[in-house]
């Protein structure tokens, strides 16, 4: 039971990393009509610029909780720039381009970013720092981790404010607008380009913190984030792109799923086990378990 | 005087009619590429890492030429072809070493495989619309290089296959990089004009419909069921094929060769050459393979890592920004106007018939 | 004879009844019109009748070109064109890429033998399909005064043009009925005079039967030999133009109530 417990509460935390990002994925194609692929290596570039200054930051002042969190803080204003510069660079030009055009264009993003991280930080790898340095401990037999908690705890705060930023204020209802039809909503004065440009830069920091949180488990270097970045994609595929709790709830059954598959049926077979979970969920629902098929208008 | 004119006039009507259809084009085409490696056999002239840099973009060429087939004529997108690569490329291994089968045979068995794990792949494509079947294939591509590497009694896992024996053709054995350049051009040739062929035809009239209106070409009788499932499947076949002579070129298969950047590559040779075009496919696959080669003779830049990563990605954007056709069409564009020159030329100086 | 009956034809979406047992027949070589406000269901009638949706319940009976009356809702989409039904799109949808003669030729995509291999070794019956499929293609490219574009790219055509060669590619295959989804869209009236003689004509030359959606009631009254009328999804008139016109449901749901701004 412990273990099994223990299995549910580590596929959480990975899962709700899965989610952040595919939050961010979902954000940017229903305002922008772009599926971005890069998002993954985006989030990794942010973690190494969150390795690298937290590293410089230790050798001046110590590695201390201060330096990481300043490290942090660098990164994510590190992802803001990032994420507002690529949608300006790359997708503003190709805004009228078709679906798979715009497709074609993130996919040439994965190939820059990866390689100007490898040409920039090099190719080795790093071990990062956990965000809470506490020692797990038991509590009758459960093994007890903070950063697991910590983590869990984040991301539902943050999940908590992007909600209530997407129902609650005004730039929610810009943001749905744009979503639900760009043209009219450009038209009845929602200023969707600058909509596109926030919610690029929104997707960009949901990204670079699940890289930053990740990164104890997968370690800093270029290709730390191409499984997560798969997840995430197959949350959001699995709760809709049409939704915004859907890819949430996908991230963390994928997260849950991957783990108990890999304790109690096989660890080396679960990548196959949990893509063949996806594709089977795609057959029965094409739209995703939260997603709603449009009937194709003739 | 009147005589020789007429022989030049016949010469010239001779040349064109040789020209006249792409088919015979690409033969011509081919004929003069095999030259390179005959000649070379006499002088050596060309290395031997710059022979193998020649089998790999004919190689390349065969798989860019499948995968266009899907995603240039028939509009379907695919993140994980490169699985379908990695299949042809492990199988011809496994039976070339372990069944020991003729290579022809193998060959064709590494095309037909794949096909039917393509028809698979078709049918899920069926129901999905192009963003999740991005995500879908990319996912199968994954999942594929995962078996690669964990199915170990089939692959060798991450130390992969050696020894994979030369490919023999009627009891001739190919060592050379020479005869391997023959043999995979004499194929890349024959599948151009098969394709091409096929998709002048009903069939790529469908593919072609199929992307540009489904609605329209459901009404006028065309069963998406059937030309997404051919799609998928050709495009597996043609990719499967280049595998299996990728395998017995370099004689070893490791799991890091079938990745997604492998998928990726594939997808910016067809973009970057130019979409739902049999030339273009070539071009691009000679693009993306010599890219690197070119970048390391270079000062300053050669020395950056991964450059030819960025540079392919920089040219992936680019290319579908400002010239959505690819290059090849800008060839074609700059071989009409020259050709329209040299028109202009020639009835200047006949003067009217 | 009646070549197309339409029997108690209903959809919904979503809950919302879009068609509600909807009833009318199409005598053959007629020309028959179906008109209503925006929304009244017309074009999802006609894509009940193609296949594109599936009714929830009636039936399309219709009789094919070899004779014998069939339901058409026991075929799948892809089927209708071979059976002898061919149609056209409200936002005409030609495959941009291809030439117009291609384009034209995929209207005989049903009828063309062979298969990819023989296709792909470019065997002389493929080469003898080809060529009579583009003969064809090329007759009524004639026939509609459209020809001399054959190798031109179909997006390059003008908006006309286009439609004309959309007509043509549901023309290739003969159909015993071909349906036209608001054909007159887009053009002013001079144009719309000559559509009226080309459609009359398309019908004497092809006997053809012609079932057409249209806006323009000048177009439909002037040509129509029967008009159904249509509203919220209901038929609330059928008969002759004269007929439709005296009709005081017809008039209320066009003039009247003053909650559709369609003439």
């Amino acid at each position: 039971m412990a273990s099994f417990l223990q299995n549910v509460i580590a596929g959480i935390e990975t899962g709700s990393l899965y989610a952040l990002a595919a939050l961010g994925v979902v954000l940017i194609y229903r305002v922008s009509a772009v599926t971005n692929f890069a998002q993954g290596e985006m989030a990794m570039f942010s973690g190494f610029v969150a390795y690298s200054l937290w590293q410089r930051l230790s050798l001046a002042f110590g590695n201390t909780h201060v330096t990481y969190i300043m490290a942090f803080i660098g990164a994510l204003l590190f992802a803001t720039i990032f994420g507002f510069i690529v949608e300006k660079v790359f997708i503003r030009p190709a805004l009228r381009g078709s679906l798979v055009g715009k497709m074609i264009i993130t996919l040439g993003l994965i190939m820059i970013v990866n390689g100007s991280a490898g040409a920039l930080f090099g190719t080795d790898t790093h071990a990062m720092r956990r965000a809470i340095t506490t020692p797990s401990f038991f509590i009758g037999g459960l093994l007890i981790r903070p950063n697991a908690y910590f983590i869990i705890f984040l991301t539902l705060i943050i999940m908590f404010i992007l909600f209530y930023l997407i129902r609650k204020t005004m730039f929610g209802v810009a943001i749905r607008a744009t979503a639900e039809n760009e043209t009219t909503a450009r038209l009845m004065g929602v200023p969707t380009a600058k909509v596109s440009s926030v919610a690029w830069i929104i997707a960009t920091i949901l990204g670079a913190t699940a890289g930053i949180l990740i990164a104890p488990a997968t370690n800093v270097h270029t290709n730390m984030m191409a499984d997560v970045h798969l997840k995430s994609f197959i949350a959001a595929v699995l709760g809709g792109f049409t939704s915004f709790i859907g890819p949430v709830i996908g991230g963390l059954l994928i997260g849950v799923m991957d783990n108990l598959v890999g304790f109690y049926i096989s660890a080396k077979w679960r990548t196959v086990i949990v893509y063949g979970f996806l594709i089977l969920i795609l057959i029965v629902k094409p739209a995703g378990l939260f997603g709603k098929v449009r009937r194709k208008k003739v | 005087m009147e005589d020789s004119k007429g022989t030049i006039r016949k010469n010239n009507r001779l040349i064109s009619n040789l020209l006249k259809g792409k088919p015979q084009q690409y033969l011509v085409v081919g004929i003069i590429f095999l030259l390179i490696p005959i000649i070379n056999l006499w002088t050596g002239m060309i290395s031997f890492s710059n022979m193998t840099l020649l089998n790999n973009v004919v190689i390349f060429a065969i798989a860019a030429l499948g995968f266009n087939i899907l995603l240039g004529y028939a509009g379907q997108v695919s993140l994980g072809h490169a699985a379908f690569m990695g299949m042809g490329a492990y199988l011809s291994a496994y039976l070339t070493m372990q069944l020991e089968l003729p290579f022809l045979l193998s060959l064709l068995l590494s095309g037909l495989v794949p096909m039917v794990i393509g028809l698979l792949l078709g049918l899920v494509a069926l129901r999905l619309a192009s963003l999740y079947l991005a995500i879908a294939t990319l996912g199968l591509g994954v999942t594929f290089q995962n078996i690669f590497i964990e199915w170990t009694a089939l692959t060798g896992g991450h130390a992969g296959l050696r020894r994979i024996p030369y490919p023999e053709i009627l009891g001739f054995e190919i060592r050379q990089r020479e005869h391997f350049l023959i043999l995979s051009i004499v194929i890349l040739v024959g599948l151009a004009i098969f394709s091409y062929n096929f998709l002048h035809s009903k069939t790529g009239r469908a593919l072609i419909a199929m992307r540009d209106s489904e609605h329209a070409a459901q009404a006028m009788g065309i069963s998406l069921f059937k030309y997404k499932l051919y799609a998928f499947a050709l495009s597996a076949f043609y990719v499967g094929i280049a595998g299996s002579l990728y395998a017995h070129l370099y004689r070893y298969v490791e799991p890091s060769a079938w990745g997604v950047e492998l998928s990726l590559n594939l997808l910016a040779m067809v973009v970057i050459g130019g979409l739902a075009s049999i030339g273009g496919s070539i071009v691009g696959a000679a693009f993306i393979q010599l890219l690197p080669r070119v970048m390391q003779d270079l000062p300053l830049v050669g020395g950056i890592t991964n450059i030819n990563f960025i540079l392919t990605g920089v040219a992936l954007i680019v290319v579908i920004i400002f010239f959505p056709t690819g290059l090849i069409r800008r060839f074609d564009f700059l071989w009409n106007k020259l050709k329209a020159k040299v028109g202009k030329l020639n009835s200047k100086e006949g003067g009217t018939p | 004879m009646k070549i197309l009956k339409i029997e108690d034809l209903s959809i919904s979406f979503g809950g919302l009844k879009a068609v509600d047992r909807v009833s009318f027949e199409v005598e053959e070589n007629s020309i028959y019109g179906l008109i209503g406000p925006n929304g009244a269901g017309k074009t999802t009638i006609f894509n009940c009748i193609s296949r594109f949706y599936t009714p929830d319940e009636g039936k399309v009976l219709f009789t094919s070109k070899t004779g014998e009356e069939i339901n058409l809702l026991d075929y799948r989409v892809e089927e209708v064109i071979g059976k002898g039904l061919a149609r056209t799109f409200q936002n005409v949808e030609l495959f941009k890429m291809m030439t117009v003669l291609d384009n034209i030729t995929v209207g005989l995509h049903r009828e063309m033998k062979g298969n990819i291999l023989f296709e792909g070794f470019k065997l002389p019956m493929i080469k003898r399909e080809e060529e009579k499929a583009k003969n064809k293609a090329r007759e009524v490219m004639k026939f509609l005064g459209i020809d001399g574009i054959e190798n031109q790219p179909a997006a390059a055509q003008p908006y006309g043009i286009q439609k004309l060669i959309e007509l043509a590619r549901a023309l290739v295959s003969e159909p015993k009925v071909i349906i036209l989804d608001e054909p007159a869209a887009g053009m002013n009236g001079s144009e719309t005079k000559e559509l009226a003689k080309l459609i009359t004509k398309i019908r004497d030359h092809y006997k053809t039967t012609i079932l057409l959606v249209e806006h323009d009631m000048g177009l439909v009254m002037d040509i129509c030999e029967r008009i159904c009328a249509i509203n919220f999804g209901k038929k609330i008139a059928e008969g002759t133009p004269k007929e439709i016109q005296d009709n005081i449901a017809v008039q209320e749901a066009y003039l009247g109530k003053g909650d559709e701004e369609d003439a």
